[in-house]
């Protein structure tokens, strides 16, 4: 009976290996992914994996270059426009389309369909989440089917970049009787037609994306035949499907995958780089979120916590090789990127002294206090992320040498942007993600962006210095000028310190040696897709080198 | 005979009422908001979830908000799913098949496994090849599933490469014919179903063990080995016949047990069954779904409870005539 | 026939449970102060994160250069303690309960076991999902409540039982024949008498409560971190069960030999408990 049983369950294991090898010899490539997307319209998602998925179904106009350039044109590249040209006083710019774009129902891209597009993106009903355009675009006009012109209100430094990166082209044949209040939950939001090099095929929600590559694409079919998307409920299974072979490549793995990659001979990792900077947020504000908070709201207190901090060694221990110290609120991939900046020292003696002379004196249990005021804080962490959650560990350590009590306040992640939100902290240690342009320093730090019930700012720091230099490198049309103005920005987030900046990730993706993958752009590396290759058949046991 | 339908009806209404009442007030008094933005989300989202907060009636005070879900329920409604944007009714009609395919045969051949050592154990209690597996099925009931599930995916599917380490299909697989799909599907469930036939096979063994050693020493078994039975025979003509009740009991009161632990290995394999679908929203604070699957889950439980309960009641004759 | 796991175990084999048991309270309550490290300092980034096993860290060390067997040692503690104080809930529970429906007329009784019948028959990791992931920050005394609220069932039953059988004594009838008002008769007459069957009913529950512990921690739901936990390690351990093996073998062992010997210890006092002497 036994023998039997080991038969059957050979010819089951035969059987299953057969349909495999069947099924891996081709073209596919499977994107192990940690979430899924929501909304197949460009800009009118609210899921981030949306965005990925409606940036390789539709095309835009002009892509950003490798640069990674946000003022004016310079090294902007053509997609749906063949090319761009300014009016004489540079407050209109017309992009004429390429003849040869289709959509995937083969009717030409007309210009119809960037007013179209234009017009959903630009009404507030359709709950579009592009940028105000209000403030910035007076109108559009069609002079001919392949001629787009937008008429600006006002010169900005990123006008180009606001259009080239969100009005996307929509298929006007399919919307027009689209009321565009409708438009999320239409038919259409949930099998697009789009543009681009790759055309949707199928979508079980919150398990499998499928598209295809786009065969008439105009700009040259990508070689790959089908892209999958695996979508994982929970980001260390994801990883774990490319190590195991069920998937071909992850976008980002944590440092412990990374550690655990090395045990898989077919599987490299890529290096990335990308547009996140993590800190420690101070909250500078009491609870009634106006008087200065009664430890927090001294500089001199912030400065000390931060010189307090072997940062180099926090951001070793946690993340080994793959990520480097932040200077200030930016990430080196930015062109504003200031790296000649002076940061604060690690010195634990100054950070000692100067926490004595401000009142906050060591009592015999080692800790500080002042006027009865123990100096104690809780510092709030998500769960979610492990290498912050031990970074936050790391931190109490370091602030207990200078007698500095912090308890860890882990809460799970909707739980930590509720208390975010609710400025219910007193410092909160999490990441930005940003995009090639500077602007978000006005959402994320200026004092403007401080508002009850919002989490950008958090922390309240209000200072006229930096609002100001911020302000002026974000108005600069000159990349000097700009660069100039937001270096005094830097170094005064720097010197009073509404956060102490500690890491910038550099966690590589995974793939699969099968892929052959060119550089990833850091704001967004699925446009890479596009170029990728396949050599060799899929699954675990693909280590050999192609012959 | 009605009794004990009606008291159990009655238990499976109460149980969803309890479970309910008590994951609705759980979800709204928690910090977290299901649209809320956060660090890595662009802020020009705000506005859109803030939308989708009125959509779903979330703006609401609680009061009007827990009647409606109520009367909803009681209705057979379970609401939308925020996280699927989609029926949690569809929802659930696509994710709770995929824990039965696990499920099912993992119970089936579990039992069936649990019965056959059990037995064998109970025929030659006390000698050494049954003291040997007692304590290997000791030691398994003692290994929480989730951990059998992690070393089985270390072992077989990472180190060795032989099974898929997640999901239920190749994803490379082109989306076919449902027959030509089997082999495919059976492959990935291979690891996670065999997690859970040991936890239920050594769960199983050990009271049938029990029950088989008692059977053995009765008088009746003695007389047929005096009147020259073979083993086998009294085994399958007496002992398990008798011990039938004793399984149909243990699974009524493994049940519960097995649909968490089944919840747990879904997730380890990632497999896109309900207890996959149920961390999501638990994670994603996506009250419908999360409801709308523990309630479905106890129901199904205490339904699955109260048949093992009647077939233990019928393939009892003593208890059947007697009380 | 009788519904029952096993056999009488080995005496050979209680002896080493109680020996393993002891031993794991000895750590759980001294494990701070025997621990060879600290627990929460980590060790040099640069030469100690994540070293097999060795003379210096007997257990290894973890991502950030913790030394694994102080961690463990400290979420002994945690682990045990959580596991303890949830027992103690389902105790108090499942004796008031079962108490009071061994007690009262046949008609409370029959809507108070329905109750407990139906209570019994919900999937508890689900509830217990459901429930500890929105409550936002999970500490040790969070999650007890939470298993001890949604545990207690299965002990009121055992309760109840016992409760009927010692209520029917000539003893408990000459008690209320004197005029003891009934939640007396109950307070000193007929809980000291469930105690036996409590006991064992409790350490069975035991083998329950220790998994479900580190299950929900490992799932990121339960005690939240800073906290080390036997699930809290295992936590760490999930990305890397190749690389770092030390971190998923050692937590599992720990967990699996308390309840492998809370099993046999169990069993044999339910057998005890039972008066068979088989």
């Amino acid at each position: 009976m036994m023998a039997g049983a080991r038969r059957l369950w050979l010819v089951a294991c035969i059987a299953a290996l057969a349909c495999r090898a069947e099924t891996g010899a081709d073209r596919t490539v499977v994107i192990a992914s940690g979430g899924d997307g929501d909304v197949l319209v460009p800009r009118l998602w609210t899921e981030t994996q949306a965005r990925l998925y409606t940036d390789l179904i539709f095309d835009k106009l002009a892509e950003i270059g490798a640069a990674q350039n946000t003022v004016g044109d310079a090294g902007y590249l053509p997609r749906l426009a063949q090319s761009w040209e300014w009016s004489h006083d540079s407050t209109a710019v017309t992009f004429h389309l390429d003849p040869r774009a289709r959509w995937h129902d083969g009717v030409p891209v007309r210009a119809a369909d960037v007013r179209i597009a234009w017009e959903i993106y630009n009404d507030p009903a359709s709950g579009a989440n592009a940028v105000d355009f209000t403030a910035l675009i007076d109108s559009l006009t069609t002079p001919d089917s392949l001629t787009a012109t937008f008429w600006y209100r006002a010169r900005r430094p990123e006008m180009f970049h606001a259009i080239a990166y969100n009005v996307v082209p929509l298929p006007e044949h399919l919307l027009r009787g689209i009321p565009h209040d409708s438009l999320r939950q239409s038919a259409f939001a949930q099998h697009p037609v789009g543009d681009g090099p790759f055309r949707f095929v199928s979508w079980d929600k919150k398990v499998r994306f499928e598209l295809a590559a786009n065969d008439a694409y105009f700009l040259g079919r990508p070689r790959i035949d089908r892209l999958v998307f695996s979508i994982f409920a929970d980001g260390s299974a994801a990883a774990r499907a490319v190590f195991a072979g069920d998937a071909d490549f992850i976008e980002v793995v944590t440092v412990d995958d990374a550690a655990e990659a090395v045990r898989h001979p077919e599987v490299r990792l890529v290096p990335a780089r990308r547009y996140e900077y993590g800190f420690l947020e101070f909250n500078l504000r009491g609870a009634d979120g106006r008087s200065p908070h009664p430890i927090l709201g001294s500089r001199g207190v912030r400065r000390a916590l931060t010189m307090a901090v072997n940062r180099a060694q926090v951001v070793r221990t946690v993340y080994d090789t793959l990520a480097l110290v932040a200077f200030g609120p930016f990430t080196r991939a930015q062109w504003a990127a200031d790296t000649a900046i002076t940061p604060l020292p690690y010195d634990t003696a100054a950070a000692g002294g100067a926490l004595d002379s401000l009142g906050w004196r060591r009592n015999a249990a080692g800790g500080r206090a002042r006027n009865g005021r123990r100096l104690s804080l809780s510092v709030l962490v998500s769960t979610s992320s492990r290498p912050r959650v031990r970074m936050a560990e790391l931190l109490q350590q370091a602030m207990r040498e200078v007698g500095v009590e912090v308890k860890i306040d882990a809460v799970d992640p909707l739980a930590f942007r509720s208390r975010l939100a609710a400025h219910q902290f007193d410092a909160a240690l999490f990441a930005w993600n940003t995009t090639p342009s500077p602007t978000g320093l006005r959402q994320s730090w200026t004092a403007a962006s401080f508002k009850p019930g919002s989490p950008f700012n958090a922390g309240g720091y209000a200072s006229p210095a930096f609002d100001l230099q911020v302000d002026s490198g974000l108005a600069a049309f000159d990349i000097a000028s700009a660069r100039a103005h937001l270096k005094r920005a830097f170094q005064a987030a720097i010197d009073d310190p509404p956060a102490i900046w500690l890491y910038e990730p550099r966690l590589p993706a995974a793939a699969n040696r099968r892929l052959v993958i060119g550089t990833m752009p850091p704001d967004a590396w699925w446009q890479s897709i596009r170029d990728w290759n396949v050599i060799g058949p899929a699954g675990k046991r693909a280590a050999e080198p192609p012959r | 005979m009605l009794r004990f339908l009606g008291a159990r009806a009655f238990q499976a209404v109460l149980v969803a009422f309890v479970v309910t009442s008590v994951a609705f007030l759980a979800i709204h008094l928690a910090p977290g908001d299901p649209f809320s933005i956060g660090p890595g989300d662009p802020p020009e989202l705000a506005e859109a979830r803030e939308a989708m907060r009125r959509t779903y009636g979330l703006d609401r005070p609680l009061w009007i908000q827990y009647p409606a879900m109520v009367g909803n329920l009681a209705r057979g409604n379970f609401g939308v799913s925020y996280s699927h944007a989609r029926p949690v009714s569809s929802v659930m009609a696509s994710v709770i098949p995929r824990t039965l395919l696990l499920m099912g045969p993992a119970l089936l051949i579990g039992v069936l496994l649990g019965v056959a050592i059990g037995t064998w154990q109970g025929v030659r209690v006390g000698r050494f090849s049954d003291r040997a597996t007692s304590a290997l099925t000791l030691a398994l009931v003692s290994l929480p599933e989730f951990l059998l599930a992690l070393m089985l995916g270390t072992v077989f599917a990472l180190r060795l490469g032989w099974f898929p380490a997640t999901g239920m299909r190749d994803a490379r697989a082109v989306a076919g014919s449902w027959l030509g799909s089997i082999p495919d599907v059976a492959w990935h469930a291979a690891l996670p179903c065999a997690t859970l036939v040991i936890a239920i096979a050594a769960a199983v063994a050990r009271y049938q063990r029990a029950a088989a050693a008692e059977a053995m020493a009765e008088d009746f078994v003695r007389a047929a080995r005096a009147r020259g039975a073979s083993t086998r025979d009294i085994v399958f003509r007496h002992v398990l016949r008798r011990t039938t009740p004793v399984v149909l009991t243990v699974i009524g009161l493994l049940l519960p047990l097995l649909v968490g632990g089944a919840a747990l290995v879904e997730v380890v394999f990632n497999w896109p069954g309900a207890g996959s679908a149920l961390l999501g929203a638990v994670n994603g604070r996506d009250y419908p779904l999360v409801i709308g699957l523990v309630l479905i889950g106890s129901v199904a439980v205490s339904a699955g409870s109260a048949l093992a309960d009647f077939g233990a009641l019928m393939a009892n004759p003593a208890q059947r005539t007697g009380s | 026939m009788t519904l029952r796991p096993r056999l009488r175990p080995g005496r050979f084999a209680a002896r080493g449970a109680t020996a393993t048991l002891i031993a794991i309270a000895i750590v759980a309550i001294a494990g701070r102060w025997i621990a060879p490290y600290d627990a929460a300092l980590p060790g040099d980034a640069a030469t100690e994160r994540l070293l097999p096993p060795s003379a210096h860290h007997l257990l290894g060390t973890d991502a950030i250069a913790r030394d694994v067997l102080s961690r463990l040692m400290a979420g002994t503690s945690v682990s045990i303690g959580t596991a303890v104080l949830a027992l103690g809930i389902v105790v108090a529970l499942g004796m008031a309960w079962g108490g009071v429906a061994g007690m009262a007329g046949a008609r409370t009784d029959r809507w108070m076991m329905r109750i407990v019948d139906a209570l019994l028959a919900t999937p508890r990791l689900l509830v217990l999902l459901a429930l500890v992931a929105f409550t936002g920050r999970v500490s040790p005394v969070t999650l007890a409540v939470l298993i001890g609220l949604t545990s207690w069932p299965p002990m009121s039953r055992i309760v109840r039982a016992r409760v009927r059988e010692i209520a029917a004594t000539d003893y408990v009838a000459a008690a209320r024949a004197v005029g003891a008002p009934p939640a007396r008769i109950l307070v000193h007459h007929v809980l000291p008498g469930t105690v036996p069957a409590v006991l064992a009913a409790a350490v069975m529950a035991l083998a329950a409560i220790v998994p479900l512990e580190a299950a929900l921690t490992f799932l990121g739901v339960g005690i939240a971190p800073p906290t080390p936990s036997w699930g809290a390690v295992l936590h760490d351990a999930r990305d890397r069960t190749l690389d770092a093996w030390w971190l998923l073998a050692f937590p599992s062992l720990a967990i699996a030999a308390t309840v492998l010997s809370v099993n046999v210890l169990g069993e044999r006092l339910q057998h005890r408990a039972s008066g068979d002497t088989q």
